[in-house]
């Protein structure tokens, strides 16, 4: 276990073993294939470097997030908040978030996210609140309906 | 037709690949020409003049040529095998990490020759001078970010100055130290040290690089200098290690 600081929060991670978990089963776009998470996976790669060198020491990569929520049309692009199980305890919390990169805030928690199919235990999670452009050539408003997609994520996830 | 021009180089293999039926790519670091790809005919064959040169870690002189992107290898004499750590597994794990972290930083047809004694004295450290790995590990990763570029601020707080912080982080994203109260808000992932392990890391920043090893830690100390150069190399340079996670794996 490796012992993190990051302002208010202190936490233990299992570097290796959560960098484990995500070479297994992670992928670009946290299981699932609409629009919008493909959208994440084009235009992540346009974000500071400070984003990606926050998780790297976690064991966690920013092209593989364990799951990725979207929030709609915020400040000329979309609202992203991708979050990553790590494994390990969250020692002590802080509240809200703290900023990594201009207009990237990060933060931690336990009770986030789906259950992800075999990640070790305990865990809690890491989010990254962010915008990123609409880069993908269909627009973001006809994007299909992402129900389907759902069946595809389960793979990945079970229930709590 | 014109004749073939040699190039006589020393390189330690920083990692090889097996391709075709009986030939390796290398992976070369020089001081010269920094990391560049050498193809080693025939290398997998027993009777190969130059097989022990093309095995990962050895140091040798190369006689190559160029033809069009690659270089490929004509001779190969062996000047350093670092044999002790071929009879012990985690150093040599060690080695190999050390081996994937310098072609992390080393830049393709650059001179590099600081980068490559620091890469041979590590080596040396743990093959002949059999130097605790624990100790290597840290003191080694540091270094190498100082002589890529990434030094760390380590002589005091980088928000209120003290020289000795209070309950000491080093901020392995900014590459700062700070106080564990000073500039919680601004400041990015942080690794817990103490002054045990604060002194070491300003040894292997700011001392002497032929004393590089010549420090003692141990305990907590010694896992929070190693947790703290580890985070920082991850961060800094972006990426994992495979290397590095079978080494640790071996620790358990």
């Amino acid at each position: 276990m490796t012992e993190f600081v990051f302002g208010p929060y202190r936490l233990e991670v299992d570097v290796e073993a959560t960098r484990a978990w995500y070479d297994q089963y992670g992928d670009a776009t946290g299981g699932c294939d609409c629009a919008y998470c493909r959208n994440y996976a084009a235009a992540v790669g346009g974000l500071p470097p400070e984003v990606a060198a926050f998780l790297r020491p976690l064991g966690l990569d920013l092209h593989k997030p364990g799951d990725i929520g979207e929030y709609g049309p915020r400040q000329g692009g979309r609202w992203y908040q991708p979050l990553w199980h790590l494994a390990g305890r969250l020692l002590e919390t802080g509240e809200g978030e703290l900023p990594i990169a201009p207009g990237v805030t990060a933060g931690f928690a336990t009770d986030m996210g789906p259950f992800l199919r075999d990640f070790p235990e305990p865990c809690f999670q890491c989010w990254i609140s962010m915008t990123l452009p609409w880069v993908l050539e269909e627009p973001a408003d006809e994007a299909p309906d992402d129900s389907d997609n759902e069946a595809k994520t389960l793979d990945r996830r079970t229930e709590p | 037709m014109a004749e073939r021009a040699y190039i006589v180089t020393k390189g330690v293999v920083l990692r090889e690949t097996e391709t075709k039926e009986s030939d390796k790519i290398l992976t070369l670091l020089t001081a010269e020409r920094g990391k560049i790809s050498v193809i080693a005919r025939g290398a997998r064959r027993k009777g190969c003049r130059y097989a022990a040169c093309a095995q990962q870690l050895a140091y040798s002189e190369w006689t190559l040529y160029q033809k069009g992107d690659w270089y490929y290898a004509n001779e190969g004499a062996t000047a350093e095998l670092f044999n002790g750590l071929r009879t012990d597994l985690e150093a040599l794990a060690l080695g190999c990490y050390f081996a994937e972290l310098t072609e992390a930083v080393a830049a393709a047809e650059s001179p590099a020759g600081p980068l490559l004694s620091h890469l041979l004295n590590g080596l040396y450290a743990l093959s002949a001078l059999h130097k605790p790995p624990a100790l290597v590990k840290p003191a080694f990763e540091i270094k190498l970010l100082c002589l890529a570029g990434y030094e760390p601020l380590a002589d005091s707080c980088a928000y209120c100055g003290r020289p000795d912080p209070e309950q000491p982080l080093l901020d392995v994203v900014q590459g700062v130290l700070r106080c564990r109260t000073c500039g919680a808000r601004e400041s990015a992932l942080s690794m817990p040290l103490c002054p045990d392990s604060l002194a070491a890391l300003r040894h292997i920043v700011y001392g002497d690089p032929k004393r590089l090893y010549s420090f003692r830690l141990e305990g907590p100390a010694l896992e929070r200098l190693s947790a703290a150069a580890g985070a920082f190399a991850a961060a800094q340079l972006e990426r994992g290690f495979r290397t590095l996670d079978f080494y640790k794996s071996l620790q358990t």
